[in-house]
C-alpha cells in the first residue's frame, strides 16, 4: 500500500483509532501489538498475499534464531554459529532475490530466471537482524514473540525504512501509547512535510530529469549535468518523503523513529554527508560490518579498505546491477581521496566544500541514475568532452518538460524546502517550530502546504524510487 | 476535547480539498475534454430527448461515428457512447428506457475488438455518467468471471477517488481546461451532436490506411463479461418488444487485408450464435470493408464514409421489412 494512495488514507486513522482503544483497554500491550501485527500484514500483503509469507519466514527465523542465542545456547561458539548461519540464511536470501535473475541469465540466456524482488525484502531484512545481532551483543534482551513480530513488520518502516535497529525501536512495543493530540499534530506535520516532498518537488523533478535521461543522446553536457544535480535532489526528496512520512505516521501512533535524513546538502564532507544520508541504512553498515572489520582501529589503510568495503556492499544491497555497485565504490572512493586530501580541504571555505560535496555526490547519482553502464559512461563523456557551455543560455525550461506555471511551482517549493531545512539546522525541529507560531501564522503554513500538495497530486509518478530496493 | 479539536482541525484543514472535489463535481462540462460531451449528450437526451425516437442506434464509437440517424430513417436517434463496450451500453439503454419508454427500433453496432480488449474503463469511471450500483454491479460481476482489467489491484480505490471527484484524478484535466476554458468548445459539440441527431464524428481525416484494433487480434479472444453484458442489452431490448438489428460497421481495406482469418471466424461464427439464441433479432454478421479514403481515422468512418454506410444500411433495412415489423 502507498502511503500516498486513497486506501491509505483510510488505513492509517482505522489503525490508529483502533490502536489508541485498545491500548486504553488493555493493560498488557500484546493485544494493542497484535493489532499493529494484523494491520502491517494487511498493509503489505495488500500489494501481494505472497509477501506476507516472506516477512513470517523471516519474522520466525530470527526470532528462533535470537532465541536459541539467549535462551538455549550458552557456549559462545555455538551462538556464533546460530548468528553466522543466520546471517547467512537472511543475507542468502535477500541475495536470492536480488541476484537470482542476473545471475542465471549470466548462465543460460535461455533459461533466465524471472524472481520477482518483493518490495521492502532488503529493510525487512536488515531490521530484523539487528535483532539477532544485539541478542549476540547482549543488549537486547530477548522479547516476546508478539512484540518482536509487531518490531519486524512495522508497516511505517517495511517497505522503504528507516531501518530501524531493535535496540531502539522494540522496546517501544512494551511502552503505553495513548492519544496525544500534540503529538498527533507533531507527526502530522512531519508527514505533511514528507508529502510535500514527494509530491510537490519529486514529482515535478522526476519530469525534468527523466525527459533529459531518456533523450539523453540528445542531450549536451550542461542538460545532462544539469539533470543529473537535479536527480541529488529529486532522489533526496523522493526517499526524504517516504522516511519523513514514516516517522511521521510511526509518531501518530506513538512511536519514536529514527531520523533518517538530516540535511545531508548542507554538509562540507563526503564522510559527513553519509551520516546525513539514509542515516539508518549507514548505522547498520557501520556497526555490523565496519566495526567488526576493525572500523578505524587496526591503522589507516584498514580504515579506507573498511569504508571502501562497507560502500561496495552498500551499493550490492541496492541492487544487482554493475551501476549500483559502481556507485557504491566510487562514494567510498570519494571518502578514502577525502581523508587523504584533508591538509588542503582544510584551507577551502565551507562553501566550496559544501559544494564540491555536493557534486561529488551527484557524479555518483549519475551512475545511480543511468539504465546501464553504456548510458553512464556515455553521459560522463557528454559532461566532460561536449559541455556545450551556449546551452546554459540557450535551454528553455520549457524543453525540460515544465511548463511555466509548474517551472514556478517548482522553484516555490525548493525555496519552502531551504527554509525547512535551515530552520531544521538550527533548532533540529522544523516541525516543532511552526506548531510553536501563533495560531494564524500556523495556519497559513499550513494551508500553503496543503493547496501546494493538492496542486500536485496529479503529477507525474506516484510510485517511491526507493521501492525498487 | 482534543480528539473534537483534533477532529475540527482536520475539517478545517481539509477546506480546499472540499473545494476542488466540488469543483470537480460542478464543472466537468467545462474543464473536460469534448469526448466527454458525447457521454453527457447521451445522458442529457434520456433526461430530455431532442427528438420523440422511434429507432434508436446503440453501441461504441464506431456506431455513433458510422450512421446517421438523419439519413437512415424519420424519428431516429445515435445513443451510442464513444468507447463504451456493452456493459456502459446496457446501462446506458436501461436508463434511457426507464425515462423514455422503449423504443419500436434499435440498431445495435459494436466494433468486434470492443469485445476482446476493455480498453476505456477508467474513462467509464472518469466520467462518473454509471451510478454507484451500476459499478457495483459490474465490480462483483467481473469478481466473478475474474476479469483481470475490471478488478485489477487498487480498482476499489480509484473507483472511490473517481467518485468523491479525488484532485488526483480530476486536477490535471482541470487545469488543462483551465477550470471552464473548455465550455464553449463543449457547448458546440454538444450543439453539433444533438444537430446531427446523435451522430458524431471521430476522424475527419480524407482517408486513412491504418489498421483497426481487430488486426492486432489473432483469433476472436472474447471477453466474458462483455459477452454476458451484451447477452443483457440485447435481452432488454427484446423484453421491452423493441424490434432489434445486429449490424457490424465498416472497416478499411487495409484492415480487412490484415484481419486475422481466426479472428474474422471467430467473430462470424459469435455472430451466428447471437442470431441462433435469440431468433426474434436479425443478425448481419458480416463485417462491410469500405475503401480506406472512407476512413476518417484507422478505426472510424469520416461523415461521407457515414454516409455511404448510412446508405449501405438503409437498403439492407429496407430489403427485411425492418421497418414495418413494429408499426
Amino acid at each position: 500500500m502507498l502511503f500516498n494512495s486513497i486506501e491509505f488514507a483510510v488505513f492509517l486513522p482505522v489503525v490508529a483509532i483502533i490502536y489508541f482503544i485498545l491500548q486504553d483497554r488493555c493493560t498488557r500491550n500484546v493485544i494493542p501489538n497484535a493489532w499493529l501485527i494484523l494491520s502491517s500484514y494487511f498493509f503489505y500483503m495488500y500489494a501481494d498475499v505472497r509477501y506476507g509469507l516472506l516477512l513470517l519466514a523471516v519474522t520466525l527465523i530470527t526470532y528462533f534464531s535470537g532465541y536459541l542465542i539467549s535462551n538455549v545456547f550458552h557456549e559462545a561458539g555455538r551462538k556464533k554459529a546460530v548468528l553466522v548461519l543466520t546471517v547467512v540464511l537472511l543475507i542468502g536470501l535477500l541475495f536470492f532475490f536480488k541476484y537470482a535473475n542476473l545471475l542465471s541469465s549470466l548462465i543460460s540466456k535461455d533459461h533466465a530466471l524471472s524472481v520477482i524482488l518483493p518490495v521492502g525484502i532488503s529493510f525487512y531484512i536488515f531490521q530484523s537482524l539487528t535483532y539477532v545481532f544485539e541478542i549476540y551483543k547482549g543488549k537486547v534482551q530477548p522479547a516476546s514473540f508478539i512484540s518482536f513480530a509487531a518490531f519486524a513488520s512495522f508497516f511505517p518502516v517495511l517497505l522503504s525504512g528507516p531501518i530501524e535497529n531493535s535496540s531502539h525501536l522494540l522496546p517501544q512495543f512494551e511502552e503505553k501509547h495513548t492519544f496525544d493530540y500534540e503529538r498527533i499534530r507533531h507527526g502530522l506535520i512531519r508527514m505533511t512535510y514528507g508529502y510535500f516532498l514527494k509530491l510537490v518537488l519529486a514529482a515535478r523533478l522526476a519530469i525534468v530529469v527523466d525527459r533529459i535521461y531518456d533523450y539523453y543522446l540528445d542531450a549536451t553536457g550542461y542538460q545532462l549535468l544539469l539533470a543529473t544535480c537535479l536527480y541529488s535532489i529529486q532522489i533526496f526528496c523522493d526517499f526524504a518523503s517516504y522516511s519523513t512520512i514514516a516517522i511521521g505516521v510511526a509518531e501518530i501512533l506513538g512511536f519514536k523513529l529514527t531520523e533518517n535524513f538530516t540535511q545531508p546538502f548542507f554538509t562540507d564532507s563526503c564522510a559527513s554527508f553519509w551520516r546525513h544520508w539514509h542515516i539508518t541504512l549507514n548505522n547498520w553498515f557501520r556497526d555490523y560490518v565496519y566495526i567488526p572489520l576493525g572500523g578505524n582501529r587496526k591503522g589507516t589503510f584498514r580504515k579506507y579498505l573498511n569504508v571502501f568495503i562497507i560502500f561496495t556492499l552498500s551499493g550490492m544491497w541496492h541492487g544487482a546491477d554493475i551501476t549500483y555497485i559502481l556507485w557504491g565504490m566510487l562514494s567510498g572512493l570519494f571518502q578514502i581521496m577525502e581523508a587523504l586530501l584533508s591538509p588542503v580541504r582544510k584551507k577551502l571555505p565551507r562553501p566550496v566544500k559544501v559544494f564540491t560535496t555536493f557534486m561529488l555526490f551527484s557524479l555518483s547519482m549519475l551512475l545511480f541514475r543511468s539504465a546501464d553502464m553504456d548510458q553512464a559512461m556515455t553521459v560522463i563523456g557528454k559532461v566532460f568532452t561536449q559541455f556545450d557551455i551556449s546551452s546554459v543560455l540557450t535551454t528553455s525550461p520549457f524543453e525540460l518538460g515544465l511548463g511555466v506555471f509548474n517551472l514556478v511551482y517548482l522553484l516555490a517549493g525548493l525555496l519552502l524546502l531551504l527554509i525547512y531545512d535551515i530552520i531544521n539546522e538550527k533548532t533540529g525541529d522544523a516541525a516543532g517550530v511552526i506548531l510553536s507560531r501563533k495560531t494564524p501564522v500556523r495556519w497559513l503554513v499550513y494551508y500553503i502546504a496543503v493547496i501546494m500538495i493538492l496542486g500536485s497530486v496529479s503529477i507525474g509518478s506516484q510510485q517511491f524510487i526507493y521501492f525498487q530496493f | 476535547m482534543d480528539k473534537l479539536k483534533l477532529f475540527r482541525n482536520f475539517i478545517l484543514i481539509s477546506i480546499p480539498l472540499f473545494v476542488l472535489c466540488v469543483l470537480a463535481y460542478v464543472l466537468p462540462f467545462a474543464y473536460m475534454s469534448t469526448e466527454y460531451v458525447i457521454w453527457y449528450e447521451e445522458y442529457a437526451n434520456s433526461d430530455s430527448p431532442a427528438i420523440d425516437a422511434k429507432t434508436v442506434l446503440v453501441g461504441d464509437s464506431r456506431a455513433k461515428s458510422s450512421i446517421l440517424p438523419a439519413l437512415l430513417h424519420e424519428d431516429t436517434y445515435n445513443i451510442a457512447i464513444g468507447g463504451a463496450t456493452p456493459m456502459e451500453m446496457y446501462y446506458a439503454t436501461r436508463n434511457y428506457i426507464e425515462k423514455n419508454g422503449a423504443p419500436q427500433n434499435a440498431i445495435v453496432t459494436f466494433a468486434p475488438y470492443h469485445f476482446c480488449d476493455i480498453d476505456n474503463w477508467d474513462q467509464a469511471l472518469y466520467y462518473n455518467f454509471l451510478k454507484p450500483g451500476e459499478v457495483f454491479e459490474i465490480y462483483t460481476k467481473a469478481l466473478e468471471l475474474k476479469d483481470p482489467v475490471i478488478t485489477k489491484k487498487g480498482r476499489i480505490g480509484e473507483m472511490v477517488s473517481y467518485r468523491l471527484r479525488l484532485p488526483s484524478k480530476y486536477l490535471s484535466q482541470m487545469y488543462e481546461g483551465k477550470f471552464t476554458g473548455n465550455l464553449s468548445s463543449n457547448q458546440e459539440r454538444f450543439d453539433q451532436i444533438r444537430g446531427d441527431l446523435g451522430y458524431c464524428e471521430f476522424g475527419n481525416a480524407a482517408g486513412d490506411d491504418g489498421l483497426t484494433h481487430e488486426c492486432y487480434h489473432e483469433y476472436f479472444d472474447y471477453i466474458p463479461i462483455v459477452t454476458l453484458y451484451y447477452d443483457r442489452l440485447l435481452k432488454l431490448l427484446i423484453d421491452n418488444n423493441v424490434n432489434v438489428v445486429v449490424v457490424q460497421p465498416p472497416i478499411n481495406q487495409a484492415s480487412s487485408d490484415g484481419m486475422h482469418q481466426e479472428f474474422l471466424d471467430g467473430f462470424t461464427g459469435y455472430m451466428e450464435d447471437i442470431a441462433e439464441k435469440y431468433p426474434q433479432i436479425t443478425v448481419f454478421p458480416e463485417i462491410p470493408v469500405y475503401d480506406n479514403i472512407y476512413f476518417g481515422d484507422s478505426i472510424h468512418v469520416n461523415r461521407k464514409g457515414a454516409a455511404l454506410f448510412t446508405g449501405d444500411l438503409k437498403d439492407k433495412l429496407e430489403g427485411i421489412g425492418y421497418w414495418d415489423k413494429n408499426k
